[in-house]
């Protein structure tokens, strides 16, 4: 309760918002385009979302423009086809993509720290001398 | 005064976790003897045999295979403190090469070849997370992705010429299968196990049915991955090795202050656990074929099975073994899936028996509440839809999760990244 904030409500809600959005999903599917609804909606888009999710940082602007990313890689892909690439790569490249996106962001800001780290120790080697 | 209790006190925490091992074994026996004769009851009252028959045991001791490998590699990872959530990427890069290996150099080449991808998919996590402390679920999901989509493009690479018969964009050739064994004189030859299930008997039939299903033609890659669990209690709790791995998933700065190679350990856990995965995949291709989604989240149902049986192999054992009977039962026998709903209530009520007797009254009359609600169903209906067997087992997850979270017990910084020389 540090704060005055309910921590189990918090989360309660949280997962209640999230699972109500993730019911949106198939929605633009079924009323824009289908009508009705077929065992094959949405395969495999939740675990796509994680990555979506995680490319994003978890920011809602970051999100979108990582959803946008990971359509326009999925659609474009069969182009590929016209030089002989298999489609199927998108995947591995989305994989790719997530897995040296975090690693890169890894990176980055363990420079970061060791660069505030060494301004720390020149500023008091400074008022020491 | 004060030394012995500062003495005793350490004693008594210890003998408590120390106690787990050869009680958990005797509860094992208990609980597989009730469950027995819970299950002989059901047969023959619901009259639906192929609940206990060899059939059903063999065919869920296979199903369970790829589910406890994909868990014990969760297992090994976790207990180093490692998350992988990409066991499902793993595994389907071990169906994937194991098939390929295995049509062209023959099934053990497959299972080598399969073993090794899962490997170098455990490898890519552990460069992730344990190098460049990537948060563990972000870098499973990626190897997830990864995964899938190599087996994919491989495929269509490989086979989409039609260079090797019966193998398409999205499946591969029909893998030989690896050699059976049975049990000499009990389940083979004179078959005294076939026998004694033939007869039909109250608790007898049924136990000989369970036994000769899981002793009778075991394809020697079956009982390679049952030896692993064993081998996997052997390894990491009566070996200084294992103890260092569990060490370092429970407390890696006071492991590595000791002169424990963190980084080290890390990384042969997470390899090892994809190594684990990679033979799961390949239990699920040698004999049959790779086909696209075919290991259909089994990486994460071993994830699942992992929890379920509290971080410990047997635990693990049990939670695969329950994943792989409700869909060998699904699979074989739809009709006797009703007579499941009985036993669920006869389980309901056990469990509302052992709450009440620990004078927990709401739990112990909820469970009979529940119980009664499955036994009305059972009276009421002539059949139970197919799909809603398929996820017994998750429900039994959950189920288990909401009742026993309190006694779960994780490994103590699994999830965490750890950098030497950062407090974290």
């Amino acid at each position: 309760m540090a704060g005055g904030v309910d921590a189990k409500r918090t989360v309660l809600l949280t997962m209640l918002v999230s699972g109500a959005l993730a019911g949106l999903v198939g929605m633009p599917q079924l009323l824009g385009s289908s009508f009705s609804y077929g065992l094959d909606f949405t395969a495999g888009l939740g675990l796509t979302g994680i990555g979506v999710a995680l490319l994003g940082r978890n920011s809602p602007v970051g999100i979108a423009l990582a959803a946008l990313l990971f359509a326009f890689l999925e659609r474009s892909s069969s182009s590929l086809q016209f030089i002989d690439v298999p489609r199927q790569i998108y995947v591995i490249m989305q994989g790719s993509i997530v897995l040296s996106v975090v690693v890169a962001y890894e990176a980055v800001r363990r420079i970061g720290v060791a660069q505030a780290e060494r301004a720390v120790r020149l500023a008091s080697d400074g008022t020491a001398a | 005064m004060t030394a012995p209790a500062a003495l005793e006190r350490p004693q008594s925490t210890q003998g408590r976790r120390r106690r787990a091992l050869p009680g958990g074994a005797r509860g094992l026996l208990l609980g597989g003897l009730g469950l027995l004769l819970l299950l002989s009851f059901v047969r023959v009252v619901s009259g639906a045999d192929d609940l206990t028959s060899s059939g059903t045991a063999g065919a869920a001791l296979r199903l369970a295979v790829p589910i406890g490998l994909a868990g014990l590699g969760g297992l090994w990872a976790e207990r180093a403190g490692v998350v992988n959530i990409g066991l499902e990427g793993m595994l389907i890069l071990g169906t994937w090469f194991g098939a390929y290996a295995g049509y062209q150099y023959g099934p053990w080449a497959g299972v080598a070849a399969a073993v090794a991808a899962g490997a170098v998919g455990g490898l890519l996590h552990a460069v992730a997370t344990v190098s460049f402390g990537v948060d563990h679920v972000v870098s499973g999901v990626a190897i997830n992705l990864l995964g899938a989509g190599a087996a994919q493009y491989l495929s269509t690479v490989a086979y989409d010429d039609g260079s090797i018969p019966g193998a398409g964009p999205t499946q591969s050739a029909i893998v030989d299968p690896v050699a059976t064994v049975s049990l000499p004189v009990l389940s083979s030859g004179p078959d005294l196990l076939g026998r004694l299930e033939r007869t039909g008997l109250p608790v007898l039939g049924d136990l000989g049915g369970l036994l000769r299903g899981l002793t009778a033609d075991v394809s020697l890659l079956t009982l390679l991955a049952v030896l692993l669990v064993p081998l996997s209690v052997g390894l990491l709790w009566h070996t200084a090795f294992g103890l260092r791995l569990r060490a370092v998933g429970e407390n890696p700065v006071a492991a590595d202050s000791l002169g424990v190679g963190v980084y080290r350990l890390k990384y042969v856990a997470v390899t090892v656990s994809g190594a684990l995965a990679g033979l799961g995949g390949a239990a699920l291709v040698i004999g049959s074929i790779y086909r696209e989604g075919q290991t259909a989240g089994r990486g994460f149902i071993g994830l699942a099975a992992v929890i379920f049986g509290n971080w410990r192999p047997g635990g693990l054992a049990a939670g695969a073994g329950l994943f792989g009977y409700a869909d060998a039962l699904q699979l074989r026998a739809s009709g006797a899936v009703r007579a499941l709903l009985l036993l669920v209530a006869l389980l309901l009520v056990v469990v509302a028996v052992r709450q009440a007797l620990r004078r927990r009254i709401p739990l112990a009359a909820a469970g009979l509440l529940l119980a009664g609600a499955f036994f009305l169903w059972y009276l009421v209906v002539d059949e139970v839809p197919n799909q809603l067997v398929g996820f017994t087992p998750h429900l039994v997850t959950l189920l288990v999760l909401a009742v026993a979270s309190q006694r779960l017990r994780p490994p103590a910084a699994d999830g965490q990244p750890y950098r030497r020389g950062q407090q974290s």
